[in-house]
């Protein structure tokens, strides 16, 4: 009896430890993150009037008009919204399955394997301003006529400038622009997720991959039946921070158009209502991948 | 490890393919780097060209010439981006993993609740926050100071999920009851057991906190010119027209010197740890 009195003391210190552990995020969670995530919410449903004098501001209630306005009259945002979903959609399968290949290919021993993971990973590190657009833009960049036209215009067209004097059809050039720059963003997006899976496939111990080969395995069901299983939890962690990637993104329409309405146009409300329909849009991918992952749990067992 | 094991030609095909994927990664930064290098005429050439042929440091010149010339001391930036930087990165790691190890070994009611809210606040863009967070911070009157960079990042942080992750895979709980049997503290296990076994989880941590905080741009948070940063000044220097195209570049590869050094000085040393750490159950 009396034992058990003091385990369980013991365990109730280390919880109080555990929330001692835990307490910057919860002060960050709750200074910053919700209060922040409830005046959206407000700004979204108000007339804000910013007054003079630095006196701070006046918010007049106006319901759900700025939500109207966004999915109703705004011409573009519904598409963009939508194609911010469909490349979440599209893209995360992709640059998962890339990030396995090349990491399972990184995994074998040969000369320059180490130059060969910092040149995949160095671009994750660097992709900021100029690096950044050049990264994005490259393709474009090494085929318009001056540099001077790349930078006003990230359009592509400086790369039908170049096949057209190679003289292919104007199906083909499409296709190779398209295959050229979605290459390069899926590269480009991968190199974190190559690094986890990498380091992932090191801790399978090679017995493994032996026995199964002397059991008569070939290599495609040494894949599936033990590096497959063995990297679970670490594709878990690579679509989780390829969706981060994706939705915290500055690069995309949809990101543009906001900002632009908010620093631009002065539409505070109206940016705010956007912001809060993303953040939804957000959700609603979070709930499919998470469901998928469920299914995917209850199939194993 | 495996050995390879297949015929010669798709050996080749594989290599192959792994080579246009390197070269696809590699080039913006070799792009970038040929053109610090180059003059201002051949930056406008066409075709374009990869390696200068014509090598100069010119560029490199009129960005320390730039960078003299600016309002407050140039060192001034470098200090608060360097202050900015180590600062950040130690709060990040220490208190990511403290709440990594609390997340996933410690039991209290809340603890999902918590951790679920972390990874979602890891999905928001910052800026769809950026003015309430605004009007918070101007509260707190913390605006125009370093703190308004460093504060708000510690409530969403990638390197608490990817510690918290990587614990759960390489800390056996058996061992963290063998130490407290013997009478080992909760910040001890911490210190003595967790820290110097997850070392590649903060090794990454520390990777893509210094590439973050290095890079910072606080254009809304910092006004006084004393206290703005060096991607701010060097953002300055380029955005003055096309005529500093080769200058761009060259504060391009100035700026990555120091997260290339910090992930070169780490790789090895993730990597190496990640094979080797044996403490399975």
């Amino acid at each position: 009896m009396k034992m058990k009195k003091r385990k369980k003391s013991a365990i109730t210190r280390r919880n109080r430890m555990g929330i001692i552990f835990v307490l910057p995020f919860i002060i960050g969670l709750f200074v910053f993150f919700i209060p922040a995530l409830f005046n959206l919410f407000r700004f979204s449903m108000s007339d804000i009037q910013v007054l003079s004098g630095g006196r701070g501001y006046s918010l007049d209630f106006v319901g759900l008009s700025y939500y109207r306005k966004a999915l109703m009259e705004d011409p573009k945002f519904n598409r963009m919204l939508l194609e911010l979903l469909g490349t979440v959609l599209v893209q995360t399968p992709i640059i998962l399955i890339f990030s396995l290949l090349i990491a399972s290919i990184l995994n074998q021993e040969f000369h320059g394997r180490t130059l060969a993971r910092v040149i995949f990973f160095i671009p994750v590190i660097v992709s900021t301003g100029a690096i950044a657009y050049v990264q994005n833009n490259w393709v474009s960049i090494m085929t318009v006529s001056d540099l001077g036209n790349a930078l006003a215009d990230s359009s592509s067209s400086g790369v039908y400038a170049l096949l057209e004097r190679i003289d292919v059809g104007q199906g083909l050039i499409q296709v190779i622009v398209e295959a050229a720059n979605g290459l390069n963003r899926i590269i480009r997006s991968s190199g974190m997720q190559i690094y986890v899976l990498l380091a992932a496939l090191q801790e399978i111990p090679s017995s493994i991959y032996e026995a199964a080969k002397v059991e008569g395995c070939s290599a495609w069901e040494c894949f599936w039946k033990i590096t497959i299983p063995s990297v679970v939890p670490q594709i878990i962690i690579c679509a989780v921070y390829t969706l981060i990637s994706i939705f915290t993104a500055t690069d995309t329409e949809i990101y543009e158009y906001i900002v632009n309405q908010e620093f631009v146009n002065n539409q505070l409300s109206f940016a705010a209502a956007m912001n809060v329909l993303y953040l939804m849009g957000v959700g609603v991918c979070l709930l499919v991948g998470g469901g998928i992952i469920k299914l995917g749990n209850l199939h194993k067992d | 490890m495996k050995r390879l094991n297949r015929s010669r030609g798709g050996t080749i095909a594989l290599f192959g393919f792994i080579a246009i994927i390197a070269c696809f990664s590699a080039f913006p930064m070799v792009l970038v780097v040929g053109n610090s290098l180059k003059s201002l005429s051949e930056l406008w050439k066409f075709p374009p060209t990869i390696f200068p042929k014509n090598p100069t440091l010119k560029n490199y010149v009129d960005m320390f010439n730039a960078m003299s010339s600016s309002v407050v001391p140039f060192s001034r930036y470098l200090v608060n981006t360097i202050l900015i930087t180590v600062l950040g990165t130690l709060a990040n790691v220490i208190a990511g993993s403290m709440a990594a190890y609390s997340l996933c070994k410690l039991h209290y009611p809340g603890r999902d609740f918590i951790f679920g809210l972390v990874v979602k606040a890891l999905m928001f863009n910052t800026t769809v926050t950026a003015i309430p967070l605004y009007v918070i911070m101007s509260n707190l009157g913390i605006v125009d100071s370093l703190w308004s960079v460093i504060l708000p990042t510690l409530g969403s942080t990638l390197s608490l999920y990817l510690i918290k992750q990587f614990m759960e895979q390489s800390i056996p709980d058996s061992i963290l009851e063998a130490a407290r049997l013997d009478g080992a503290s909760e910040w001890r296990v911490f210190w003595k057991i967790i820290m110097p076994n997850i070392k590649p989880a903060w090794c990454t941590a520390i990777l893509l906190s210094v590439q973050t905080y290095w890079n910072t741009l606080p254009n809304m948070l910092i006004y006084s010119e004393e206290k703005k940063t060096l991607a701010y000044v060097l953002n300055q220097i380029s955005a003055s027209g096309l005529s500093r195209a080769g200058v761009t570049a060259a504060i391009t590869v100035f700026m990555m010197i120091v997260p290339i050094t910090v992930f070169l000085a780490s790789q090895s040393q993730v990597l190496q740890t990640m094979a080797t750490s044996g403490m399975k159950d």
